[in-house]
């Protein structure tokens, strides 16, 4: 899989932009931020998913 | 008989200022001034500009702002009488100082100058309209177009100053990509391998030049460049004189996932196809990148567009799609295009450093290279120009590859030759065209 495929996907700018308003919010505490931190391999994995499962689909439909 | 009109000024507002800074105990009317970037040329009166100068410098040496000095500096530059003698001190020392007005009063006399400024850019530019030939009147408007931004960069004193949490949240982003294992001073390519041979990408203050003979897929390869730095958080500028926004907005849709966007043209868009397109659009639509369309500009027009960009949107990445179709600015230009080419380079590359941006130029190249393959192309058929080579940092031909594999029926390969790279070895990479949905990919 390649690295910028997940870098460039939705979820994960999403997770980014979590990351960087959890940083910046002066309420937010240090283990609220670590347990968003925590979320990237998971959000990774999602991806990971998503994209294998388009191109199983995507292979479906070039060999039916 | 009417009076001549005289220039803008605040005559008694520029008395009140320096008063104050005369009166100065605590010192801190110089420096509030020096913030709002105040120097001697932005007073009305010259006597004042140079009793300003002259305060500055007592100022930077630290020593006392008192009558006598001043008054001695100046006999001693032998300028005392040039700005009225001790009398025309003292009486503005004497200026009823405004301490409560001091900040309206420097933004007036600031205010004042910008004024004087733009007329005198428009003034030039109505003088020399009426003595212009049509090839003229581009170049004209586009000098004057500038001196009124720079008469509005001076009237905007917050250019320049940014909060602490703007600082930070600048310092978050910059640490988030380094977490990444990602430079904060290269823009990525969509291209894993040309990113390694690029040292991580495109450089900040560097000029990369795109060229290729016509068809090859030069404005789909900026194109890419431009949306994958906005991916990345580099807001891009994607400047098209050549393609109308439209087509660009399909390709960009297309690098998006919209399928095939050329069965728009053929009126043959299935609701299954919709409902891919509007996936595609949610992808793009957020993303920080500008198309801008210009019709016949020359160098100085593509020149302050850049210089807006960055200031209105903090633009990063500039593609401009192409040099060769820059139009002259005067009728030398117009019979030289050795000479047009060489002045927009001039004009433009400059630019990269200076506001901190990457630059992409995208240029066609000359007869010579039809039907070579990309091994065979080489700098010389950079049409026209030498100063390309002299110029950018990086430079890339697109050409087709020797043999004609490609991944799928639809791709057709191509080779991208690196006849000059600053910051690595010059080299070759393949890179596959697919027609139907004008991208590049690995």
């Amino acid at each position: 899989m390649n690295d910028d495929h997940i870098r460039t996907h939705p979820l994960y700018a999403d997770w980014r932009d979590r990351v960087l308003a959890a940083m910046l919010d002066p309420n937010m505490t240090q283990s609220k931020v670590r347990s968003i931190l925590d979320e990237k391999p998971l959000v990774l994995a999602a991806i990971e998913h998503m994209l294998l499962a388009g191109k199983e689909a995507e292979n479906d439909q070039t060999h039916p | 008989m009417t009076e001549p009109q005289q220039l803008p000024n605040a005559l008694d507002m520029e008395r009140s200022i320096l008063s104050s800074m005369m009166q100065d105990e605590a010192e801190t009317y110089l420096d509030r001034s020096a913030d709002q970037g105040i120097t001697p040329d932005t007073f009305y009166v010259p006597a004042h500009g140079l009793l300003y100068r002259v305060l500055q410098e007592i100022r930077a040496e630290r020593r006392p702002i008192e009558p006598m000095e001043i008054v001695q500096r100046l006999q001693d530059a032998g300028k005392l009488d040039a700005i009225g003698g001790p009398s025309y001190l003292m009486e503005i020392r004497g200026h009823s100082p405004t301490p409560a007005y001091f900040d309206h009063h420097l933004a007036t006399v600031k205010g004042k100058h910008v004024q004087r400024i733009a007329i005198s850019g428009l003034s030039d530019a109505i003088g020399e309209l009426y003595a212009a030939g049509t090839d003229d009147v581009e170049r004209i408007l586009s000098d004057a177009s500038q001196a009124i931004l720079g008469a509005l960069n001076g009237l905007d004193t917050e250019t320049g100053d940014f909060s602490v949490k703007d600082l930070m949240r600048a310092f978050v982003e910059r640490a988030i990509r380094a977490s990444e294992g990602k430079s904060t001073e290269t823009i990525p390519l969509p291209w894993s391998h040309l990113n390694d041979m690029l040292g991580g990408g495109l450089g900040i203050g560097e000029i990369t030049v795109v060229a290729g003979r016509p068809s090859k897929g030069k404005t789909a390869f900026g194109l890419q460049i431009a949306i994958r730095a906005a991916q990345d958080a580099f807001p891009s500028h994607f400047l098209s004189i050549e393609s109308h926004q439209d087509k660009v907005g399909n390709r960009i849709a297309a690098a998006h996932g919209a399928g095939d966007v050329a069965d728009l043209s053929k009126g043959n868009i299935t609701k299954g196809h919709l409902e891919t397109i509007h996936r595609a659009v949610k992808r793009a639509a957020d993303l920080p990148m500008r198309v801008r369309k210009f019709n016949a500009p020359t160098a100085h027009k593509i020149s302050a567009a850049i210089r807006k960009s960055v200031r209105d949107h903090g633009t990063k990445l500039f593609v401009l799609d192409y040099l060769q179709i820059i139009q002259a600015a005067d009728a030398s230009e117009a019979r030289d295009m050795r000479l047009r080419m060489n002045n927009s380079l001039a004009t433009i590359c400059p630019l990269a450093s200076e506001l901190g941006i990457s630059l992409v130029i995208l240029a066609q190249l000359s007869r010579e290279a039809e039907g070579k393959t990309a091994i065979d192309l080489h700098m010389g058929t950079l049409k026209e120009t030498s100063k390309i080579e002299e110029d950018a940092d990086c430079i890339m031909l697109i050409g087709d590859a020797h043999d004609h594999e490609g991944n799928s029926e639809d791709d057709e390969p191509r080779v991208v030759s690196i006849p000059k790279n600053r910051d690595g070895p010059t080299s070759f990479a393949r890179l596959q065209f697919n027609g139907p949905t004008t991208t590049f990919h690995q």
